[in-house]
């Protein structure tokens, strides 16, 4: 299943993209797995304060960033999170966000297990 | 495409993006460095060159577009290629970037493919960005340069960094720069040159002063130099020395290498035995005071003769290396000298017109016994004045007493001294002590000219040429405190009379049997008929005039032949000299002439068409093995004069008008400018008259104007223009004048001389003046200074007349002050 979490041939682009450095990338995945719990924080700390603008910002890095990593679904998670902040309306925020939460603990499994399989 | 690696802003908050992107662009060659807001960038867009900017656009602080609008708005940055970073999702603000300026977008996830392929497409255009701002500025360089190039303030380094351009720019900045280095190169040529001119021109000046200095006794030189003069009595000793062998030589040599070539060797011979004997003179502190055939008469002022008998002995010493000369083809011949040395007290004059040439005297009681000394003296010796001998006691050693029973006198045959008798050498001068205009006057005109020209030195030339000897007593230079004035007048005399002839003055010597001078007829200046000339001169020296009335016992020799025309003596002192057999016979023929003119065969044959001679029995002469034919003038025989008055009024004025013409002239000019109309149709017979008479004959070829005539010989023409009153020569020189303007018309220009000559002769001042501005102007254009010196220079002396006489001059051609005058009115 780690297959339909992790886009493979998104993660052999950010590979090649790096020179194929597998060591670069467990770098990118560690600065990832200190980010992304943060990202996750301050979404949902601005949905519960009603800021919708640093709701956007943080729900379009996470967006970015698991992109790049291959994590599709949690992408298109952050992109509706941000989608919500950028449209100033957070109804509906605090349920999509247990989902991308649950979605960053499946990523960050899948990513480990690849890793460990030395990708 | 080429790669270009470049210096990249990656401007991102996202810290993966930054790493990410840090990273893929290292991969790809590229330097990189970060920021993590717009506020950043801008910062270090200020402090750094970067090529391009990956902008991302949803930043805290200042986001993408804010930045990107101020990266544009500012000229220092808005060339920066930028490149905004979005995710797919993005595109309409990518689209309000790029309207804003952004160069091209980069979708996130990045790929690196396409992460080259932007940024080489952003650096190039940025390369070609960077290209055409460096273009434009060298553009400006050059510009720049082209200015400064006008007002010579170009410095070809300034255009080095574009001329290492390949391209066309490249190209005229070199041209620019191969420009500016020739012309500069050229100026610096110029200057040198310039400088060297002026160095060459001084050095030249120097070398004239001092070339002409040396025809100055050394004495002369230094009083000239220290601006005195030398006191006409002083006391000292004189030395006189005759060197032998010569005759021998010139025969040999001539023999040898043919007249030519053998009086060239002959002078060069002569020229080092005379710079030995000279530079003796001069070390023992004499002058050589003058040249009399291959003699010279020396003067060591102060001295009681001690140092003069010095210098003798040295003289004799230095005659040793001459002692045997081998000519060319091996003939061997001895060149020796005898010495004379007098003392006492003498007189030192400057005689002679300085426009001619100054005359070095030196005179009196003391130089007549120099004479008796000298005639005492054989080949090989020195002799000296029994008065030195007892003053230096036994200083002098003397091998044999020589007496003149007649006189009584004794005189003493030294072979050396007991201790060395000190030299005293001249000190230097330096060389600009003495100016060419200070010297001149003591070299003739035309052997100053030589002399300037560098042509004179050791020049030497074979020619013929009449000597003519006058001997003279009256003047007593001792007694006589006039006698300086008397010998002045004299002198100057004589000297306008050989002008006459164009005869020069070239010696002056005072003698015990009485004071004689040497002039010459055809050198320096020649004529075909320089015999008759010498003649007709001595008829005019026979008898000076009334205010010279003190001047006695004139009896002249006159001969020609060839001679040997040059500068004679060494570098360090030199005279002009005509010198020849000849020389010797005319000095010969002088003192047997006993009150009157004796002239050799070569004279009667040269001169016996103008001149009636008497034949005189032969007689014979020192030198001479056979008895030499003489012959004495007793008259002109066809004076030029004489036969015009036998002329009809017609006939002579014929010739009249004629010698107006010139020597040469065309029938139809004089009958045109003939002044009576009714005379006019027998012109023919008079000019058949004149040719029966041998006046004048017809000159072939015929010139342009048909028919022409020449006088015979210059001393006719010059009669006939004599005879007439100045009135009608003005008035023919008018009508000649006016003839050749009339004649020449459409082109003045090839007779602006002889214009100028016909209007001065008329007396019209300006028209002179005109003329010879014309032909000064023309000379000057085709090179010849000289001449156009000349011209100008006649037309400034007329202009100075002119001045007296203005009015007449500017209204006589209509002149700018006229007209001037007429509008200020």
């Amino acid at each position: 299943m780690p297959d339909e979490i992790i886009d493979r041939a998104t993660l052999s682009n950010l590979l090649a993209t790096i020179g194929d450095d597998v060591s670069f990338l467990g770098d990118l995945m560690d600065t990832f797995f200190d980010d992304a719990p943060q990202l996750l924080a301050t979404i949902r700390r601005s949905a519960e304060a009603g800021q919708a603008e640093e709701l956007r910002r943080a729900a379009h890095s996470l967006k970015s960033n698991s992109a790049n990593f291959g994590a599709m679904t949690l992408s298109r998670m952050c992109r509706e999170l941000e989608e919500l902040g950028k449209n100033g309306t957070l109804a509906g925020a605090g349920e999509r966000l247990a989902q991308a939460e649950a979605e960053y603990a499946r990523v960050r499994s899948a990513l480990q297990a690849i890793r460990a399989a030395g990708l | 495409m080429a790669t270009d690696h470049g210096h990249i802003l990656v401007v991102d908050d996202n810290k993966i993006n930054r790493m990410l992107l840090t990273r893929a662009l290292a991969e790809q060659g590229h330097t990189t460095a970060t920021a993590e807001n717009g506020q950043q960038a801008l910062a270090m867009l200020h402090e750094a060159s970067f090529d391009v900017v990956l902008l991302d656009i949803l930043m805290p602080e200042l986001d993408g577009y804010e930045t990107l609008a101020q990266i544009k708005r500012d000229s220092a940055l808005r060339h920066i290629p930028v490149i905004m970073i979005s995710a797919v999702d993005e595109m309409d603000s990518v689209i309000r970037c790029i309207d804003m300026g952004a160069t091209d977008y980069l979708p996130k996830p990045f790929n690196a493919a396409l992460l080259q392929a932007r940024l080489n497409a952003s650096l190039a255009s940025k390369r070609l960005r960077d290209l055409e701002l460096e273009y434009l500025e060298q553009v400006g360089y050059v510009a720049e340069a082209a200015a400064a190039v006008e007002t010579s303030a170009f410095k070809a380094e300034s255009l080095d960094k574009v001329a290492a351009r390949a391209d066309a720019l490249g190209r005229l900045a070199r041209v620019f720069q191969r420009m500016a280095r020739e012309v500069h190169a050229r100026e610096q040529r110029l200057k040198q040159q310039l400088q060297q001119l002026r160095l060459d021109v001084e050095e030249r000046q120097k070398a004239a002063a001092e070339t002409v200095a040396v025809y100055l006794p050394m004495d002369r030189r230094h009083a000239l130099a220290e601006g005195g003069t030398l006191p006409e009595r002083t006391r000292g000793a004189a030395l006189f020395a005759d060197i032998f062998g010569s005759t021998s030589l010139t025969e040999a040599l001539a023999r040898e290498l043919g007249f030519q070539r053998g009086a060239e060797e002959l002078t060069r011979q002569l020229n080092r035995i005379y710079g030995a004997l000279i530079d003796e003179v001069h070390h023992y502190g004499g002058s050589v005071i003058n040249f009399s055939g291959d003699s010279i008469t020396c003067w060591f002022n102060s001295d009681n003769g001690l140092r003069t008998t010095a210098c003798a002995l040295a003289m004799q010493a230095a005659m040793q290396q001459f002692a045997i000369i081998t000519t060319p083809a091996g003939t061997t011949i001895s060149l020796v000298i005898k010495v004379a040395v007098v003392a006492g007290p003498a007189r030192r004059f400057l005689v002679g017109d300085p426009q001619i040439q100054n005359i070095e005297v030196l005179a009196g009681r003391t130089l007549d016994e120099l004479a008796l000394v000298e005639h005492q003296a054989r080949r090989g010796e020195v002799v000296v004045q029994a008065a030195i001998v007892a003053e230096a006691g036994e200083r002098i050693i003397v091998a044999d007493w020589r007496t003149d029973e007649a006189l009584g006198q004794r005189f003493a045959v030294v072979t050396g001294l007991t201790d060395a008798a000190a030299a005293s050498p001249w000190p230097d001068l330096a060389p600009d002590s003495l100016t060419v205009t200070q010297a001149r006057p003591w070299l003739l005109p035309l052997v100053y000219e030589k002399v300037r020209g560098g042509k004179s030195e050791y020049l030497s030339e074979l020619r013929p040429a009449a000597a003519l000897f006058l001997k003279f007593h009256g003047i007593d230079y001792d007694g006589d405190d006039n006698a300086g004035a008397r010998l002045d007048a004299f002198v100057r005399w004589v000297q306008t009379v050989l002008a006459r002839y164009d005869g020069s003055l070239l010696q002056l010597t005072m003698g015990d049997k009485g004071s004689y001078l040497y002039a010459a007829f055809g050198a320096p200046v020649s004529h075909d008929d320089d015999g008759a000339r010498a003649v007709s001169a001595a008829l005019d020296l026979q008898s000076a005039p009334a205010e010279l009335r003190f001047i006695t016992n004139i009896q002249i020799g006159v001969a020609y032949g060839q001679m040997r025309a040059g500068a004679y003596g060494s570098s360090a002192h030199r005279t002009y000299g005509v010198l020849g057999d000849k020389t010797n016979l005319a000095a010969r023929l002088m003192q047997a002439a006993s009150g009157g003119i004796l002239c050799d065969e070569a004279i009667y044959q040269a001169a016996n068409t103008h001149l009636n001679f008497d034949s005189l029995p032969p007689i014979l002469v020192k030198g001479k093995a056979n008895p030499v034919a003489v012959y004495r003038p007793t008259g002109e025989k066809k004076r030029a004069g004489r036969v015009i008055d036998e002329l009809s009024p017609a006939q002579q004025l014929t010739l009249k008008v004629a010698s107006v013409i010139g020597r040469i002239f065309s029938f139809s000019l004089l009958r045109d400018v003939y002044p009576i109309e009714a005379d006019k149709t027998q012109l023919s017979e008079h000019l058949q008259t004149l040719e029966q008479l041998g006046l004048t004959t017809r000159h072939s070829p015929e010139s342009e104007s048909g028919l022409s005539y020449i006088f015979k010989d210059t001393i006719t023409q010059e009669a006939a223009y004599n005879l007439m009153l100045f009135a009608q020569r003005r008035q023919l020189h008018r009508a000649v004048a006016e003839w050749h303007e009339r004649a020449y018309a459409a082109d003045l220009s090839a007779h602006y001389p002889l214009l100028a000559y016909h209007w001065s002769k008329a007396e019209d001042v300006a028209k002179a003046i005109h003329y010879f501005e014309k032909a000064g102007e023309q000379a000057r254009d085709s090179g010849a200074y000289q001449e156009a010196q000349r011209y100008f220079n006649e037309s400034l002396a007329l202009d100075a007349r002119a001045s007296v006489l203005s009015s007449e001059y500017y209204t006589a051609d209509g002149s700018a002050v006229d007209r001037l005058a007429k509008n200020e009115g």
